[in-house]
């Protein structure tokens, strides 16, 4: 990296850097949705006794 | 730097000086047409199943309404909306970035599997094969539905799900290209969120709707119904939530486009964004309030505590761009009282008058009852009856079909590169539709509160109901027929713009009713939105009472002794 790159990404406030990386929000959206919903719905599921 | 070796065409926008890439253009085209056809086949089907509804009318047996239902729910909620999206996100990452496609084969590709998807559940559905509604829910699908109809929808979503792909492959190209400076414009960032909800969705159908396929060509013997409900909702709440996000989006374009200035804070407006991102798919529980087997935890932890802090996002929104809209107004003088910047607000124009009826029908009807019902004690009373299409109605035709049909009158000059014809027609038609809708949406939600259940042909066979319920279906009726006009309106103005008439270019963004340039702000110069606050302290309240009303409603439904 030169060094102008450098300085420039040091202006660009934190928060910015983290708004900006699409990628992680993708990951991380994911995670959750399946973890919360889709995880736990199907384990709450597989819990459940068949009707007899 | 470029990534790939080939060449792209461009033109420059002689109103907006964006580069437009080609090739996206005419994928832009391709795909709002295809939502186009899906509008007006949905269109048609709902103009019908409402007169059905209406029991003074009473027009189609119940073997059609069911059919019609059926493709009255796949065309507008996917294939209408969908298609427009992938033109949306089309134009999101190239124009709005001044950068190409990097791969336009891949474009042409998603296209096609989507149009195939398509065409093979409009035939199966029409011809009476798959009569199982939007949701195909298990174990009905079993004699019903083709293995075409559960086909259709899946190469539909893979070609989505590639043209998704493509969208991030052209942001990414986009950024190492450097065609753009600092941050994605938010506009962009708005689609990007859609996309990101959408990966999630598109994922979701795939794994949800391919057991029925296989079951349908006798691979595997037995779908279990509670798994497929499960995955069904990932991908049918969400789909929706695609919806919001573009939307969203397309409210903040259309304000710029028609008012003027810019976000009030932008990273307040990216913050509510990034809310969707993390909550919104967990709202896709609402669907199961009333499903045996999972737990009192899980229903409530993701409708109402994970569910909340979305809709905190777009508590953000409905704040930020009525203020963006009141700092522009008041920079340019108008600063009144509480409102006069409200009143010389540009009425007349076409995107401004369906930005601000989508967000009035979008939150005042749609928003406040899908919180309330979304709460699982109100449920209970709520689920399955027409409270529940009088509630998705005013969010997802009041609200995202109105945003996007008020966009397509700015797409039409700027990429069609036609001259909107009838403008009268389109001045109007956000209004008459927003009426019609409304009526629509507020018979089906007292018809529902009343015991109406959703998807009956005929009341009378269900249960005993109060008489005021003939004065709510009718109200449907009546306003199914006033949104019906309104959306022939939308399309003669499109249709004709589109197909008649020489190639023009655009000579300016607005249609009827340009603004002055907003002033630039003095140094240290602050100018607050109080009369947006104010709108915002009524909305709050409005809220609240109609919250409380159910719950003071449900207690009347169920005394306990
Ligand atoms: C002229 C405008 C429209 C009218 C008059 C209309 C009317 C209706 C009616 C009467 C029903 C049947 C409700 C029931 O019996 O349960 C219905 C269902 C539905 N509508 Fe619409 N609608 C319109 C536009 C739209 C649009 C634009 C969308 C989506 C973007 C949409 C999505 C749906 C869905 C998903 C259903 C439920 C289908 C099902 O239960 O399987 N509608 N509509
Ligand atoms: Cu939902």
């Amino acid at each position: 990296m030169d060094d102008e790159k450098v300085e420039e990404e040091r202006r660009i406030p934190v928060g910015q850097i983290v708004f900006d990386e699409i990628f992680l929000w993708l990951l991380i959206s994911i995670v959750i949705s399946v973890a919360f919903y889709n995880v736990w719905g199907l384990f709450d599921l597989m819990r459940t006794p068949p009707a007899p | 730097m470029t990534l790939t070796s080939e060449r792209a065409e461009y033109r420059v926008c002689p109103v907006t000086q964006f580069k437009v890439d080609l090739q996206s253009e005419a994928l832009i085209k391709v795909n709002a047409v295809a939502a186009v056809v899906a509008l007006t086949i949905g269109g048609i089907a709902a103009i019908l199943i409402a007169l059905t509804r209406w029991e003074a009318v009473g027009l189609l047996p119940p073997e059609w309404f069911y059919r019609l239902l059926t493709v009255h729910g796949t065309n507008m909620l996917i294939f209408w909306i969908v298609f427009f999206e992938m033109a949306g996100l089309y134009f999101g990452a190239t124009i709005l970035l001044d950068a190409r496609l990097p791969k336009p084969a891949v474009g042409w590709l998603a296209f096609g599997l989507m149009v195939v998807g398509a065409l093979f559940v409009e035939i199966t559905a029409l011809t009476g094969n798959s009569t199982v509604m939007f949701t195909a829910y298990e174990p009905l699908g079993s004699n019903e539905a083709s293995p075409l109809f559960y086909l259709g929808l899946i190469l539909f979503a893979v070609g989505a799900l590639v043209a998704v792909g493509l969208f991030f492959a052209t942001v990414v190209m986009a950024r190492v290209e450097k065609t753009y400076e600092g941050s994605l414009p938010l506009v962009t960032y708005g689609l990007v969120v859609a996309a990101i909800i959408a990966t999630y969705t598109l994922l979701s159908g795939a794994v949800a709707l391919v057991p029925p396929f296989l079951r349908t060509i006798g691979i595997i013997e037995h779908v279990d119904p509670a798994f497929y409900r499960n995955f069904f909702w990932s991908f049918g709440h969400p789909a929706q939530q695609i919806n919001l996000a573009a939307m969203v989006a397309i409210w903040y374009a259309m304000g710029v486009m028609t008012v003027g200035g810019s976000p009030v804070s932008e990273k307040l407006s990216r913050f509510a964004f990034i809310l969707y991102v993390l909550f919104i798919n967990l709202g896709s529980a609402h669907h199961l309030l009333v499903d045996p087997g999972l737990s009192f935890g899980f229903k409530t932890f993701n409708t109402s505590y994970g569910m909340y802090l979305a809709v905190l996002g777009s508590m953000i929104h409905a704040f930020s761009i009525p203020a963006m809209l009141e700092v522009a107004q008041r920079r340019r003088g108008f600063t009144n009282g509480l409102f006069e910047w409200l009143r010389k607000l540009p009425w007349r124009e076409p995107g401004f008058a369906a930005l601000a009826v989508s967000m009035f029908v979008f939150g005042w009807i749609g928003g406040v009852t899908g919180v309330t019902m979304g709460t699982e004690q109100i449920d209970m009373v709520a689920h399955n009856t027409l409270r529940v299409p009088g509630h998705f109605h005013a969010a997802v035709v009041g609200g995202t079909t109105l945003a996007f049909m008020g966009f397509t009158y700015y797409v039409i000059p700027l990429v069609f590169r036609k001259r909107v014809k009838f403008l009268k027609l389109a001045t109007w038609q956000p209004y008459l539709f927003g009426l019609g809708i409304s009526l629509v949406a507020v018979g089906m939600i007292t018809a529902g509160i009343q015991g109406v259940p959703r998807r009956t042909a005929d009341i009378d066979v269900v249960r005993e109901v109060p008489g005021t319920v003939h004065l709510s279906l009718a109200v449907v009726g009546i306003g199914a027929l006033i949104a019906f006009t309104a959306l022939c309106m939308y399309l003669a103005v499109v249709l004709a713009s589109v197909f008649t008439g020489p190639r023009v270019e655009a000579t300016s963004l607005a249609l009827v009713q340009p603004m002055e340039p907003v002033p630039a702000a003095a140094e240290g110069s602050h100018v607050a939105p109080k009369g947006t606050f104010v709108i915002v302290l009524v909305f709050l309240a409005f809220f609240a009472a109609f919250y409380l009303a159910n719950w003071w409603m449900l207690g009347r439904t169920w005394f306990v002794s």
